[in-house]
C-alpha cells in the first residue's frame, strides 16, 4: 500500500496540470449543481412552511362575493372529500391605482391586516417584528418594490364605488405565498383591519352603482381529506354546486407553488442538462488524460511490472490520482457555491417574492458529488486496462508505441503550404488522440447553440400576446365587448386602417378541468399557432399540447365549456403555446366568450396607420366614448414591463453564468488536451526545428491542428443542434408551457460559437506550445 | 593552410540539477575546418554530445561565442538560426528521430521543401537522387517504423544533406546500430567527405573516429588533446586503428 500512495503522490507531483484540471472541472460541476439544487431546496422549503402559515390547503377558490352562497358553502363543509376550510375576505381593485399621481397598470387587491403576516425589513433580509398597521397605511407584496414609483413612504390612491377617493402610504413589503410571485399579475396589497372593514361596508352600501370600482371577493381555503388530491377536490365542486364554475380562480397548493418555481425548475432542467454535459467532458478529458499518461509513461510502468507490480496495482495508482482530483474538486465546488448561492437565492427572490435559506444542500451535493465518483472511477477502471497491454520488454524497446495510420487517409505533404500539409498529416496519424477534443467540441457547440437559440428566439411578445396598439383603452364602466364592433367604426372614420384589439381572461371549466379561456377580437395575432388555425367563430376554441394531455382532446373534437350556469359545445381548431398558466390555457373569439355570458374587457388597444393621428383618435374616443372608457397613448403595461426585465435579467445572468462556465470549461479543457498532445509531440517538434522549421510556425501547425479539430467538431455539433436543441429547449422550457420551441438557426446562432470555440481552441493551443520558442531543439528531442 | 568553418571561443554550457549547478564546458576553445571529418571523442559525461549541440546552435551556450560565416550563431534571432539549421548545416541524431508519420521520401524532402532557392519538383528529384544514394529507395514510401535502425539512419543522413550544407553534424550516428550497418552508415559518410562535405561527429566508437581526418579529446569540458591524420584509406585501416588507439592510451581512453 506504501508504494501505491508513493505512486500516487509522484504522478500527482509530476501531472500536476492534468491534477489540477480536474479538479477544476469536478469544482464547476459541484458548483453548477449545487447552486441550482439549494435554490431550489431552500425555496421549495420556505414556500412550504409559508403556505402552511397563510392555512393554504390542497384548494383555494377565489370567488366574487356576490356569488357565493349559503348554499355553496354548506356544501363544501359536508364534502365527503373537504376536512376543513376557511373563509376570508378581499377586495379586487377594479381600477388602475394611482401612485405618485401616475395611473400604474397594475392590478391589485386589498387584505385586512391579520396576524402572522411577514413584512420586510429594510434591508429585505429578515422580517421586522413590528408589523402593526395603523390606518392609511398598506404594506404591498415583495414584487412591486421592483417599481420604480413603489418605494416606502409613496401614496397609492384609488377610488370607491361612490366616487371617494382613497389614498393609502406605504409602510413596507410583506411576503405574499399566494400572489407574490412576478408570474401572477394579480397583486394583493395589506390594509389595517379597519380600513379593510370600512371599506367592505362602504362598498355593501354601494352595490347598486353603476360601476363597481371595488369588487369583494371571498378567499376559500380547502383542506381535502388525507389522501385526497387538489384535482379529486376540485372535481368534486365542479358542477355540483357551481362554486368551482363561478369562481375566479381555483388553484391547487400545488399550482401555488409551480407558479412560484416555474423559472427555477425550468433552470434545474436547463442546469440538469448542462451538468451531465460537463460530467461527459469530464469524463473524455480523463479517458484523454489517462491515455496520454498510460502512453508517455508506457516505459516506466513496463520496468515497474518488470520489478514486479501487478496491472491491478498500477490501475490502482490512477484510480487513487483522479480519485483524489476528483474529492478535492467536489470540497471546492461546494466551498464556492457557499457564497455563490448566497447571490444566487437573493436573485430568485426577486422573481418568486419569498425569502429563504441561502444554505447550501450538502446532503445533496455530497450524494451527487458521490455518484459522479463513481461514475468517473468506473470509467478509470475501464480506461485503465490498457495498462495490462505494456509489458516490461516494452519498456526495454523504448516503450513508444509505432505509428500507423490508414494511408487512404493520407494528405500528401506539398511545399505550398508546407505547414498547412504537415499539420494535416500529424492530425491524420494522430487522429485517435483528437477523439476525445473532437466530442467536447460537439458537446460545447451543441451547448452554445442551445442557448444561443434560446436567448435569441424568445419572443416575449408572441409567448405572453402582449399589446398590439398605440392608442389605450381603459373601461371606466360601460366598455364591453358589445361596444367594441361600435368603437371601432368610430376609430375608423379618423384612420380608416385602424384596428381594434381586445383581450378578455377568465377562467371556466373545459371538459371538466378548470381552465384559463383567452378571448381576443383578432385571435390570429397573438400567440404561436402550432397547429390548425385560430378559432374564428363563435363556436370555435384553440387549445394547447397541455390542455390536450389534460382533457384528451385533440384538433377537431367538441368540448363542453360551463361558465356559471351556461354550458356550450365549442369545437377544437387546433393546437397554440402560450407562457400564461404554465400553458393550461386556451383561446377562443370574442362572440366565444361572449355566448359563455361573458363581456368583459381586460385590454384594449387601438392600431394606427398613421402615428400623426394618435392626438386625433384619442380626443375622439374621450369625447365620444368617455362615459365608457378612457383613451390615452399607449404605455407598456408596468407591470408587464416590470415582470419582462426581471425574467430578463434573470435569463440573461444564467445565460452569461452558463456561457462562463462553458469558457472556463472549454479553456481547462483545451488546456489540458493540448499540454498533452504537446508532450506527445514534442520529439517530433523538437525535429522540426531542427530541420529548420522556426519556433512560430511549428506554433502555427501544432494550433492548426487543434483549430481543426475544433472546426470538424463545430460542425458536426451544430449538425447535432439543428436536429435536437430545439427539442432539447421544449423539453426545458415545457414546464412553463413551450411545447413547440420554434426558432431559426440564423448565421449569428451558427458562426458565433463556431468562432469562439475554434478561435479559443487555437489561441489556447497556440499558447500552450510556447515551450516550442522557449526550449532549445536539444531538451524538445533528448527530454 | 586551412579554413576555418566554425570557431568556438571560451565556450560555456551549465545546467541547474537538483537546485545546483553542473558546469559541463568550461572556457572551450575549438576551430573546425572546411572539408575535415573532425571526430570529438572523450568519456562518458565530458561534454562531447554538449559541445556537438552548442556548435551546431541546437542549444544554446550560457558563455562564450559561436562563430560562422562572421556570426556569433549564439546571438542569432530565431529566424536566422533557424534558416542556419536547414540551409548552412545538417545533423544527425544517434537515435535517427524521423518524423514518424512522414515516409523515408518525405522525411528527407520535407527539409528540402523549407529552401527557397528550389521548386518542390527539383527538391523531389534531389529526394530520390539521395534515396537511391542511400540504397534506401525501394522503401521510400515506407514509414520509420516499418525500417530497419540501419535504414533509418541512412534515410536521416540523407536528410541532413538535402540542402548541401556546409557543415554536418553528427551525433553518435551508430550508436543504436549493429556492426554491418555501423559499416554502412561510416562508408556513406566517409564518402561524403571525400566529395569535400564537412563533418563534425562525436563518437565513442574507436572505429567510427578512425574515419577522422582530426580527433579532438573532450575531459571536463575542455579540448585536452587535438590529433591530425591523413585522410582515410581502407586498404590502411589496420595501422589506423594501432595509431588511434595508441593516441587514446595517451588521453586515458
Amino acid at each position: 500500500m506504501k508504494s501505491i500512495i508513493r505512486l500516487t503522490l509522484a504522478n500527482i507531483k509530476r501531472g500536476k496540470g492534468a491534477f489540477s484540471g480536474i479538479i477544476l472541472l469536478m469544482a464547476l460541476i459541484t458548483f453548477t449543481f449545487s447552486g441550482t439544487v439549494s435554490n431550489d431546496d431552500q425555496l421549495r422549503s420556505a414556500l412550504s412552511s409559508s403556505l402552511d402559515e397563510a392555512d393554504v390547503g390542497e384548494l383555494t377558490v377565489f370567488i366574487y362575493d356576490d356569488l357565493l352562497t349559503e348554499d355553496m358553502l354548506d356544501s363544501i363543509g359536508k364534502n365527503r372529500k373537504v376536512k376543513s376550510f376557511t373563509q376570508k375576505s378581499s377586495m379586487i381593485v377594479n381600477q388602475k391605482p394611482v401612485v405618485g399621481g401616475k395611473e400604474q397598470d397594475i392590478a391589485i387587491q386589498l387584505k385586512g391586516f391579520y396576524d402572522g403576516i411577514k413584512v420586510f425589513n429594510s434591508d429585505f433580509d429578515s422580517f421586522t417584528a413590528d408589523t402593526d398597521l395603523e390606518s392609511g397605511g398598506i404594506y404591498l407584496p415583495y414584487k412591486l418594490e421592483a417599481m420604480e414609483e413603489m418605494k416606502k413612504g409613496a401614496e397609492i390612491s384609488f377610488t370607491t364605488s361612490s366616487g371617494s377617493e382613497e389614498t393609502f402610504i406605504v409602510r413596507g413589503f410583506y411576503e405574499d405565498p399566494v400572489h407574490g410571485a412576478t408570474t401572477i399579475a394579480d397583486n394583493q396589497c395589506i390594509i389595517s383591519a379597519e380600513d379593510f372593514e370600512r371599506l367592505c361596508s362602504h362598498e355593501l352600501d354601494h352595490l347598486d352603482s353603476d360601476v363597481k370600482r371595488l369588487i369583494l371577493q371571498d378567499e376559500l381555503y380547502i383542506h381535502g381529506e388525507e389522501g385526497v388530491s387538489a384535482a379529486e377536490l376540485k372535481r368534486s365542486l365542479i358542477n355540483k354546486n357551481g362554486i368551482i364554475n363561478s369562481s375566479n380562480w381555483a388553484v391547487s397548493r400545488q399550482h401555488i407553488m409551480d407558479l412560484f418555481e416555474m423559472y427555477s425548475n425550468t433552470g434545474t432542467r436547463g442546469m440538469a442538462a448542462f451538468t451531465i454535459m460537463l460530467l461527459l467532458v469530464i469524463l473524455i478529458t480523463m479517458h484523454n488524460s489517462i491515455s496520454a499518461s498510460i502512453e508517455m509513461d508506457s516505459t516506466d510502468l513496463g520496468i515497474l511490472r518488470s520489478q514486479g507490480f501487478t496491472v491491478g496495482r498500477i490501475r490502482l495508482v490512477y484510480v487513487f490520482q483522479y480519485t483524489i482530483a476528483l474529492i478535492i474538486g467536489s470540497i471546492l465546488g461546494i466551498l464556492i457555491s457557499i457564497p455563490a448561492c448566497r447571490i444566487l437565492i437573493r436573485m430568485w427572490m426577486r422573481v418568486t417574492g419569498i425569502l429563504t435559506g441561502n444554505g447550501v444542500s450538502f446532503g445533496k451535493c455530497i450524494i451527487m458529488c458521490l455518484a459522479i465518483i463513481l461514475i468517473c472511477l468506473g470509467f478509470i477502471v475501464t480506461a485503465t486496462r490498457k495498462v495490462g497491454r505494456i509489458s516490461p520488454v516494452s519498456a526495454i524497446s523504448g516503450g513508444r508505441t509505432e505509428v500507423h495510420f490508414d494511408s487512404r487517409l493520407n494528405t500528401k505533404i506539398r511545399q505550398k503550404p508546407l505547414s498547412l500539409s504537415l499539420a494535416l498529416r500529424q492530425l491524420n496519424s494522430r487522429r485517435r488522440s483528437y477523439i476525445g477534443t473532437f466530442l467536447i467540441v460537439v458537446l460545447l457547440v451543441f451547448f452554445l447553440v442551445s442557448i444561443m437559440l434560446l436567448v435569441e428566439n424568445l419572443d416575449p411578445d408572441k409567448l405572453f400576446g402582449t399589446s398590439k396598439g398605440q392608442v389605450q383603452l381603459i373601461s371606466t364602466g360601460a366598455f364591453t365587448m358589445e361596444s367594441s364592433d361600435e368603437i371601432e367604426a368610430a376609430a375608423r372614420e379618423t384612420d380608416p386602417k385602424a384596428e381594434l384589439y381586445t383581450m378578455s381572461y377568465h377562467r371556466m371549466v373545459i371538459d371538466g378541468e378548470f381552465t384559463p379561456v383567452h378571448s381576443f377580437r383578432r385571435t390570429e395575432d397573438y400567440y404561436d399557432i402550432m397547429e390548425g388555425r385560430a378559432p374564428k367563430y363563435d363556436n370555435e376554441i384553440i387549445i394547447t399540447k397541455g390542455v390536450s394531455e389534460d382533457t384528451g382532446k385533440k384538433t377537431g373534437d367538441a368540448v363542453t365549456v360551463s361558465y356559471q350556469d351556461r354550458s356550450e359545445e365549442f369545437v377544437v381548431t387546433g393546437y397554440f403555446q402560450s407562457v400564461y398558466d404554465f400553458g393550461l390555457v386556451t383561446m377562443m373569439t370574442e362572440e366565444g366568450m361572449q355566448k359563455m355570458g361573458y363581456n368583459d374587457i381586460q385590454e384594449a388597444q387601438i392600431s394606427l396607420s398613421d402615428d400623426s393621428k394618435l392626438d386625433d383618435m384619442i380626443n375622439m374616443l374621450n369625447d365620444r366614448f368617455g362615459d365608457s372608457l378612457s383613451a390615452s397613448e399607449y404605455v407598456e403595461n408596468n407591470s408587464l414591463s416590470t415582470y419582462r426585465t426581471i425574467v430578463s435579467v434573470l435569463m440573461n445572468s444564467v445565460t452569461y453564468a452558463m456561457y462562463a462556465v462553458i469558457t472556463i470549461f472549454a479553456a481547462v479543457v483545451v488546456v489540458m488536451v493540448s499540454r498533452r498532445a504537446f508532450i506527445k509531440e514534442r520529439t517530433d517538434i523538437g525535429i522540426f526545428k531542427a530541420m529548420g522549421f522556426t519556433a512560430s510556425s511549428l506554433r502555427r501547425q501544432f494550433a492548426m491542428r487543434f483549430a481543426a479539430v475544433a472546426l470538424a467538431g463545430t460542425v458536426v455539433g451544430e449538425i447535432f443542434s439543428a436536429l435536437w436543441a430545439r427539442k432539447m429547449i421544449s423539453f426545458m422550457m415545457k414546464i412553463v408551457g413551450l411545447t413547440d420551441f420554434k426558432a431559426c438557426l440564423t448565421p449569428a446562432v451558427l458562426l458565433m460559437p463556431a468562432a469562439v470555440i475554434c478561435l479559443s481552441f487555437f489561441v489556447v493551443a497556440y499558447l500552450a506550445s510556447g515551450k516550442i520558442k522557449r526550449i532549445e531543439v536539444r531538451e524538445l528531442i533528448t527530454e | 593552410m586551412k579554413k576555418t568553418i566554425l570557431s568556438a571561443k571560451g565556450l560555456c554550457k551549465s545546467f541547474v540539477h537538483n537546485g545546483e549547478q553542473v558546469h559541463i564546458l568550461t572556457g572551450m576553445d575549438v576551430d573546425i575546418y572546411e572539408g575535415d571529418f573532425t571526430v570529438i571523442m572523450g568519456a562518458s559525461g565530458s561534454g562531447k554530445s554538449t559541445t556537438l549541440y552548442a556548435l551546431s546552435g541546437m542549444d544554446r551556450a550560457t558563455a562564450g561565442s559561436v562563430m560562422y560565416n562572421g556570426s556569433d550563431i549564439a546571438k542569432l534571432s530565431e529566424k536566422k538560426l533557424s534558416a542556419l539549421r536547414h540551409g548552412d548545416f545538417g545533423f544527425i541524431f544517434q537515435q535517427m528521430h524521423l518524423v514518424s508519420n512522414l515516409s523515408l521520401f518525405e522525411n528527407i524532402a520535407v527539409p528540402g521543401y523549407l529552401s527557397k532557392n528550389r521548386s518542390a519538383a527539383d527538391t523531389d528529384k534531389k529526394a530520390e537522387e539521395l534515396l537511391e544514394k542511400m540504397g534506401i529507395s525501394h522503401i521510400k514510401t515506407h514509414l520509420p517504423s516499418q525500417c530497419s535502425g540501419g535504414e533509418q539512419q541512412r534515410c536521416a543522413i540523407a536528410r541532413a544533406i538535402i540542402n548541401e550544407p556546409a557543415l554536418l553534424f553528427a551525433d553518435e550516428p551508430t550508436g543504436a546500430l549493429n556492426r554491418k550497418n555501423t559499416t554502412e552508415v561510416l562508408d556513406l559518410l566517409t564518402e561524403l567527405n571525400k566529395g569535400g562535405q564537412s563533418i563534425l561527429m562525436v563518437t565513442h566508437d574507436m572505429r567510427a573516429a578512425c574515419r577522422a581526418s582530426r580527433i579532438l579529446y573532450i575531459e571536463d569540458g575542455k579540448i585536452i588533446g587535438d590529433l591530425e591524420l591523413e585522410k582515410y584509406d581502407p586498404a590502411r585501416e589496420k595501422s589506423r586503428e594501432t595509431q588511434v588507439g595508441a593516441w587514446l592510451s595517451s588521453m586515458e581512453w
